[in-house]
């Protein structure tokens, strides 16, 4: 379907679905793929942070991409994935509705994030590209944990102000 | 100014490994110098203050620290002299040595960061090289001793300052460990302290053939594996419990207990490698204590006890500027003047002693001193000119509660403020950083007779021992050295003061915590009965209250990672060995929560309730 030419440069992604809208990420920050597991809760985090899992001994935050980007919830079904990335170091899992797939973009159809055409903030978006029968919104993961993480602070600041008054 | 040529990236180690060789050096430096002072006819004692600046000279040189090189060299030259009979020590000199230790000090400050500059030494040099030549240093009038001994190169003088000699520290006797009175100044003291140091100093000779010296990063990764196999192990014990068929089980069991004994040996062996003396920062303190008493003019003897006493590399690092806080503390406000206390009927000189032992899995350090100990009434006086608590409040509190304000951020009672304490924020760093430990502090006084700090302090940070607790669908574990006793609690014996619920224990308001709250759990409701954690941190003491108990476990903890490793109230999570994840409470942070709105009983928790 794609006619490239062989030295054009070739972006390999991984796409997933949220909300009915489909992204893609970088293959090479994603490590790996996992099911559904059971989440323990994090008091007092930013509520975009679902909680933490145990990776083969190892505690990882996985983050609701749902929440983060403000979009309404969804149910946990046998489709729910968690993409295990790790970004500079920093190994973090992010909830989506479903993996849909590995494909190779190129980078000629990849188009400068357009305004108006998602419900997602700009600021996350490195690019859309055009696929053949549909688009592919490209995520800048660093940018989404950057960001979060000053949110983060923030949030927390104003939480516990919250708790303090609430007692 | 143009990188110096040893910071090359092949020469980082060999710079490092200078560092690290040299700082030991200079920490036992300190102590022997302030020694020699006491016992300037001690040979052995001198031969090892000259092998020191010897090394140093050397591997200075060696390495182009040309300036450290100098002043070492001119050093030497004076000990040489007198490890040769040559030249006697005399008390005037100890100034000028103690300013070439410094300034070698202030030098490797340099190597450290990298940043090598010139300083003025020149009249440090040629007053080393005129003690070295035997002249004695001319100056104006005999001067009071002062802390700027870099000002003037004419500074010391012939006199013997006899003052200087009084103040010296009795030396720590590690023969006689219990020894608890203040040694006096006679000459049988001096040999016998003399003999304790000797035997300490011998022994150290040997110790060091014994030793390796291991990156630190090393010990960590090392730990972290130990940790693994931990969480396996309770894996294991938890497989076990769940097996039906007995022969498998019996097998399995079998190889569980022989890898439970084997993971606990590891674990201990390696906590052993992080394991130091705390005899490394005591080693600092009596030249602080020499200094301390110039500055103020006061009389004093320091008593170490319980050097030999182990704790982990971690909470040494952290335990030392409490120390040096308190530590001046009893020499600015406890140790009165030596005129005063002969008015009083005490010694001319004071005694302050930091004594460190073992507790079961707690290292308990108390810092005393024969002071004039903490008037409750001033502090409270002080407390309501300073808006911390008012009129009313002073007069329900127990002198404990009182002794508490002393920690509280921006208190001081200080008359004058010095340039060591008396800016109201060192009380307050010991408690911060005692909270960081997850310890405990706890003061002693009476009035006319002294004061005493204790500090209680877990062993380690890594693997500790937790208490998990339930709070409606959710567990947590709370640092079982936090916690004092569990106490079952039923509905009705809560009451309400100020607003804040509040038990009565053994004659005691406890403050109640409800962790519901503070970590915002959902789910059932609050059951009739419960229980009250009894939990401690730094002075405060407080309840927890939880649905259920679910036992002790040894946790490991682990970081919830940069990305999440500010969330407040939170100290890690462990992993149990059904591999749930479960959050540590830090009961520290916890209180800072809390403590801001709850101005009523929790800001006055006691801290007597370990006691």
């Amino acid at each position: 379907m794609e006619q490239v030419q062989l030295d054009e440069e070739i972006y390999q992604m991984v796409s997933f679905i949220l909300n009915n809208e489909e992204f893609g990420v970088d293959i090479l920050k994603v490590q790996e793929i996992i099911k559904m597991v059971e989440l323990t809760r994090v008091p007092n985090a930013p509520d975009f942070v679902e909680g933490v899992i145990n990776l083969r001994g190892r505690i990882v935050p996985v983050i609701d991409l749902r929440k983060r980007f403000g979009l309404p919830s969804g149910e946990v079904d046998k489709n729910t994935r968690i993409v295990i990335a790790s970004v500079n170091d920093l190994v973090v899992g992010f909830l989506v509705d479903k993996v849909r797939e590995v494909l190779r973009v190129p980078k000629s159809v990849i188009e400068p994030p357009p305004d108006l055409t998602t419900s997602i903030h700009t600021d996350y978006i490195t690019g859309v590209a055009k696929l053949e029968d549909r688009l592919l919104i490209i995520l800048d993961l660093e940018r989404i944990l950057m960001a979060s993480e000053k949110q983060e602070l923030t949030q927390v600041k104003s939480e516990s102000e919250e708790v303090m008054i609430e007692n | 100014m143009s990188p110096h040529p040893m910071f090359s990236e092949d020469m980082l180690e060999i710079v490092d490994s200078f560092v690290v060789e040299t700082q030991e050096i200079l920490e036992n430096l300190d102590q022997d110098l302030v020694l020699l002072e006491s016992q300037p006819d001690d040979m052995e004692l001198i031969n090892r203050i000259f092998r020191s600046v010897h090394t140093i000279k050397g591997t200075s040189g060696f390495l182009s620290f040309d300036q450290m090189s100098t002043l070492a060299h001119r050093f030497e030259d004076v000990l040489n002299k007198m490890r040769k009979g040559q030249l006697t020590f005399q008390p005037w000199m100890m100034d000028t040595l103690l300013e070439a230790y410094d300034q070698m000090k202030t030098l490797l400050q340099q190597v450290i960061d990298r940043n090598i500059q010139d300083i003025p030494l020149d009249a440090l040099l040629s007053r080393l090289t005129a003690i070295a030549e035997g002249q004695k240093l001319q100056g104006p009038e005999p001067t009071e001793p002062t802390s700027e001994r870099q000002s003037a190169p004419e500074e010391p003088t012939p006199k013997r300052k006899k003052r200087g000699r009084k103040k010296r520290r009795s030396a720590p006797s590690s023969s006689q460990p219990a020894e608890s009175t203040p040694v006096q100044e006679s000459p049988e003291t001096h040999s016998k302290t003399a003999d304790g140091y000797l035997s300490r100093g011998h022994r150290l000779g040997k110790v060091i053939d014994s030793t390796i010296r291991v990156d630190v990063e090393r010990l960590d990764n090392l730990m972290n594996l130990v940790g693994e196999l931990v969480l396996g192990r309770n894996r294991l014990a938890q497989i076990v419990n769940n097996l039906k068929s007995e022969a498998s089980r019996q097998e399995l069991a079998d190889t569980t207990a022989q890898i439970d004994f084997i993971t606990s040996e590891l674990q201990s062996a390696v906590m052993k490698t992080r394991m130091v003396q705390i005899g490394r920062i005591f080693n600092k303190f009596p030249r602080l204590v020499r200094d301390l008493s110039r500055e103020f003019q006061k009389e004093i003897d320091l008593i170490l006890e319980g050097e030999e006493t182990e704790l982990d590399k971690s909470v040494i690092e952290e335990i030392s500027d409490p120390l040096v806080h308190l530590i001046r503390n009893s020499v600015d406000h406890g140790i009165e003047s030596p005129d005063e206390r002969e008015t009083l009927g005490k010694p001319r000189k004071g005694m302050i002693r930091l004594a460190a032992g073992h507790e079961g899995n707690h290292i308990i350090i108390e810092v005393e001193d024969d002071g004039r100990g903490i008037d409750p009434e001033k502090i409270k006086r002080k407390a309501i000119e300073k808006g911390i608590i008012s009129a009313d409040d002073a007069k329900e509190l127990s002198d404990a509660e009182v002794y508490n304000l002393i920690f509280m951020p921006g208190f001081s009672t200080a008359q004058k403020v010095t340039n060591v304490s008396g800016r109201g924020v060192g009380m307050d760093v010991v408690k911060t950083n005692i909270t960081k430990l997850n310890g405990m502090i706890t003061v002693k006084s009476q009035v006319g007779v002294g004061t005493t700090f204790i500090l209680k302090l877990p062993l380690t940070l890594a693997i500790i021992q937790g208490l998990l607790v339930q709070v409606a669908q959710e567990v947590f574990a709370v640092p079982l050295s936090s916690v004092i006793e569990v106490v079952r609690t039923s509905r009705e014996e809560v009451h309400t003061i100020h607003g804040e619920e509040v038990i009565r224990l053994r004659e005691k308001i406890l403050p109640l915590v409800h962790i519901r709250n503070i970590y915002s759990v959902s789910g059932n409701a609050q059951p009739e009965r419960f229980y009250t954690v009894v939990v401690g941190i730094a002075n405060r003491v407080f309840g927890l209250v939880v649905d259920d108990l679910l036992g002790q476990k040894e946790i490991v903890i682990k970081p919830l990672g940069a990305y999440l490793k500010n969330t407040p109230g939170i100290a890690g999570s462990t992993i149990l060995g059904d591999g749930r994840v479960i959050m540590i409470l830090d009961i520290g942070e916890m209180l800072k929560l809390i403590q801001k709105h709850q101005k009523g009983a929790l800001r006055i928790a006691r801290t007597d309730f370990n006691a």
